[in-house]
């Protein structure tokens, strides 16, 4: 009986014992749910980023692998709550960095925005209708009662919405005053929307409320930014996603080869997105030879390559070599059996052996391919200085330079052409005010064209005549580059290049291409040696003023509007349809009180056909015209009423 | 009819909200756009892709167009020509200098149409605002031809004393235009005229003004296209060779200067 006793006593300690345990364990498991629920927000940015481009599909598999990634790796702590920090923090950085590598420049901060303000959704920080704010400023509003002559129609309407806002779980108007603030304090503030660096300058009256809001002050400092200087916007996201995710998600990385070719695997290829003038062949093959690969088995796909590229990668996977398969975008059928090929079930597979792709975006790539590589985007650096680098590095060589006699005028007429290449080139992101059609211009444009002159030179030494200037500007512009100008104003852009630029005075010394001033001058070396030129091309600046483009100063910001709107329109885009609007109501019955109360009442009412007939029979017009039912404007305001 | 479709459409939109008719594609596409403030794809493109309204890109920007350019066909259909036009206000702007050059070629007589070239003249008053509306400005119509407003000058700044181009102030994108005068001249050789009469006058401002391109849109293209409008270059006397083979209008076109019908 004692013995009973004991047990059972034992059996109830065991028993509560195990409840604790439970509990524990729960507790425990509980404590790491933050990593699950950061997880959560990575894989749908992940997701949502699929819709912008569909090369950047990656699989729940993929995104695993990096979660286990951070889990294994991440260095240990003793207490739990640290250990959770460190494994979100890895986690989050392995898969920026990871899904940052495959995004295009363009798209880059976008990603990180949406990562951002997830984060702080997530937390319960923000609210759905907060980010919506930020995208759709004050586009809902319109509102004709603007008191500043000064300020644009658009940033009235989204300081409007800016004071009729309550973020997150803020019961009052965070902005309400801010209309009237602006009233009383008119020149401080139109002096902060001048600033050059509006993001970085103290707001007038709101700076102590807004950093005084550790929980969101970062946010609601970039919807004002964003409301107030739209072309400042990617700027203000970048300082708002230092906030929220760190310094180190600001700073530009480049990904090495070697970091690349550490996640693949014999099935797990390399995917190299291609955009327009990037080439990364080079970069393969110099590593290759680095790891005695080189060299390499390379297929240019197309018609009829897929057997060849087929039996390439049968010999790599059984000798262990590398396979490139280039301008796979030309090859889709073959890129579907891929997942097939790579994965063989009959046959052993070299260690060794690794299969590199490159491609353009498309939308019908087969997805599992994508899936399981390892996606790069390769696009060429930006810039005047980077392009005529480009350009001396593979075209121009010493013996280019020593082709055509006379020698002085031959290197001048190939710097300046070249020159004026990477002009036209970069005069792209301007959008409409560069050029009204972003032309792909390339290097055989380039090539066409200094081809002509060498034999225009030759010919004109050879019968001893003078240049024509008119024949020279007209086979570059017109016939070599013109040949993918469509739209006239183009045209006579491009023409008032050719007559700067080719043309007599780039003989003269010390000639100058830049006609505004700006801090560099750009010039033609005075040099016959290519190394020279590739010296003098490096001491150019790497970020260009407009002014060397012909344009007013003022172009940048059109271009940083340009580039704010993009994101913002990407970011609405790819925002789930399922958040109501944060007034409680769902997302339809939002759309019904809106279309009800705001937008039907506003219609105005319909012409009527036989009134406007009776009006036009006594609406004159000038003396002399006769009848008003023949007079052209009138006939004109019949058609315009007709079609409202 | 752009009238009918968007109101035939908010009422779809209601009705397949209360699930009185059913809900398709078409119809959540509409309310997801409202819901974001976009413009519905319905009221801009018709079913076979063709623009049947004006492209702005938010939904209250654009039910603003329709409620100003409404205010104006009204406003000219009941009362009278208006003394300026708002050029942003109509759908074919070509139509309408094409009529106007119709009529000053009508009352001509001895002119033939396809003979008849514009002549742009930018005149000192500014209508000021984005809605087109001229009520209460003291604007007397042309005695030929027609005034237009509505313009917005990208890529240079406007010298209204001087009425010729200069340099943008910082961080002014647009400059809200004056007053255009549109008018027509016959480049038939005219025996009585001298100096060559209105070929020569084109001819020569060909040489020496801006051939400023007016779009629609600030989405540039031949579509978008109206006409081309020549605007003074630079003050008169000023040293033309100033800048390297650069001249006053070469400048410009580098600048990629035009006049936008709208902003946005």
């Amino acid at each position: 009986m004692a013995t009973i006793k004991t047990k059972s006593k034992e059996v109830n300690e065991k028993l509560v014992e195990a409840r604790e345990k439970k509990i524990e364990i729960n507790e425990k498991r509980e404590l790491f749910r933050p990593v699950a629920a950061r997880g959560a927000v990575l894989y749908f940015c992940i997701v949502e980023m699929t819709l912008v481009n569909w090369m950047y599909n990656t699989s729940l598999s993929q995104f695993l692998g990096l979660f286990d990634y951070a889990i294994d790796n991440s260095p240990k702590a003793q207490l739990v709550k640290d250990r959770v920090q460190i494994i979100i923090n890895w986690l989050t950085r392995r898969t920026y960095r990871y899904i940052n590598r495959g995004l295009f420049e363009r798209d880059k901060v976008t990603f990180k925005l949406m990562v951002a303000t997830k984060i702080l959704i997530k937390d319960g920080r923000l609210t759905p209708a907060d980010v919506g704010l930020l995208l759709k400023a004050g586009g809902g509003i319109d509102d004709r009662s603007k008191p500043f002559q000064w300020m644009e129609q658009k940033t009235w309407l989204n300081l409007k919405a800016l004071s009729k806002h309550k973020f997150a779980n803020d019961h009052t108007f965070f902005f309400k005053e801010l209309p009237d603030r602006i009233t009383r304090n008119d020149q401080i503030w139109r002096k902060w929307i001048d600033e050059n660096e509006p993001e970085k300058t103290p707001v007038p009256d709101y700076e102590e409320k807004i950093s005084a809001d550790q929980n969101i002050g970062h946010f609601i400092h970039l919807c004002l930014v964003r409301s107030m200087r739209e072309d400042r916007t990617v700027l203000a996201s970048n300082m708002f996603i230092k906030e929220v995710l760190g310094e180190e998600f600001v700073q530009p990385v480049t990904d090495q080869i070697f970091e690349i070719f550490e996640e693949t695997k014999t099935n797990v290829p390399v995917l190299y997105l291609l955009s327009k003038g990037a080439d990364p062949t080079g970069a393969i093959d110099e590593y290759a030879k680095k790891k005695k690969q080189f060299p390499t088995g390379k297929v240019s796909m197309g018609e009829e390559m897929e057997i060849p590229a087929a039996n390439l990668i049968d010999t790599g996977m059984a000798a262990g070599k590398w396979v490139v398969l280039n301008n796979c975008h030309l090859s889709l059928e073959f890129m579907a059996e891929m997942e097939a090929i790579l994965n063989p079930k009959d046959k052993e597979v070299h260690e060794d052996f690794r299969l590199w792709i490159t491609c353009e975006p498309h939308t019908e790539f087969p997805l599992g391919l994508l899936q399981m590589a390892v996606k790069v985007t390769t696009e060429p650096p930006k810039g005047l200085q980077a392009g005529l680098s480009r350009t001396f590095n593979t075209m121009v060589s010493q013996d280019f330079l020593e082709k055509v006699e006379p020698y002085d005028k031959w290197r001048s007429l190939v710097f300046s052409i070249c020159f004026m290449h990477s002009v036209v080139q970069e005069r792209r992101k301007f959008g409409p005010l560069g050029f009204c059609i972003a032309y792909e211009f390339n290097n055989a444009d380039l090539e066409a064209s200094l081809t002509y002159i060498d034999k225009h030179l030759t010919m004109s030494a050879a019968l001893n005549i003078p240049y024509s200037w008119k024949a020279m500007q007209y086979m570059v512009v017109q016939a070599q580059y013109g040949g993918r100008i469509t739209d006239d104003l183009d045209r006579e852009t491009f023409i008032t290049y050719g007559n700067l630029w080719v043309q007599e005075t780039i003989f003269q010394p010390n000639y100058c291409f830049n006609n505004l001033i700006t801090d560099f001058t750009y010039q033609i070396p005075d040099t016959i040696e290519h190394v020279r030129f590739l010296e003098y091309i490096a001491t150019m600046p790497g970020k260009d003023n407009p002014s060397i483009f012909g344009l007013h100063p003022n172009a940048d910001l059109t271009f940083r509007l340009k580039e704010s709107l993009e994101m913002i329109t990407v970011l609405i885009e790819t925002q789930p349809k399922d958040s109501g609007g944060g007034s409680g109501l769902s997302r339809e019955e939002t759309v019904k009180e809106k279309i009800e109360k705001e937008l039907l009442v506003q219609l105005p009412p319909d012409f009527i056909l036989l009134d406007v007939n009776e009006r036009l029979k006594h609406l004159k017009g000038p003396r002399g015209i006769g009848d008003p039912e023949t007079i052209p404007l009138n006939i004109f305001l019949r058609q315009e009423i007709d079609r409202f | 009819m752009i009238l009918t479709i968007v109101r035939t459409s908010m009422q779809n939109m209601i009705d397949a909200i209360e699930g009185t008719i059913i809900m398709t594609p078409d119809i959540v596409d509409s309310i997801g756009a409202v819901f974001d403030f976009r413009v519905p794809r319905k009221f801009q493109f018709d079913p076979t892709g063709a623009e049947i309204s004006w492209m702005t890109p938010s939904l209250a920007g654009w039910i603003k167009g329709l409620l100003d350019r409404h205010y104006q066909l009204n406003n000219w259909i009941s009362k009278e020509r208006p003394p300026s036009y708002w050029l942003t206000g109509f759908f074919n702007p070509q139509g309408f200098l094409t009529a106007m050059k119709q009529e000053v070629t009508r009352i001509k007589k001895t002119w033939a149409l396809d003979a008849v070239e514009y002549t742009t003249d930018v005149i000192k008053e500014v209508i000021q605002g984005d809605d087109g509306r001229i009520e209460g400005k003291a604007i007397t119509p042309p005695q030929e031809g027609v005034y237009i407003h509505g313009l917005y000058l990208e890529g240079a700044g406007w010298n209204r004393t001087e009425r010729r181009l200069e340099d943008s102030n910082p961080k002014e994108l647009f400059y809200q235009f004056p007053i255009i005068h549109v008018g027509a001249v016959c480049t038939t050789p005219n025996p009585n005229e001298r100096g060559g009469g209105a070929t020569a006058m084109l001819a020569n401002l060909e040489k020496t003004a801006f051939s400023c391109p007016v779009y629609k849109y600030p989405k540039r293209n031949d579509k978008y296209l109206i006409f081309r409008c020549y605007l003074k270059p630079e003050a008169s006397g000023a040293p033309s060779s100033a800048n390297k083979g650069l001249s006053a209008p070469m400048k410009w076109r580098l600048c990629g200067v035009c006049l936008l019908c709208t902003k946005e």
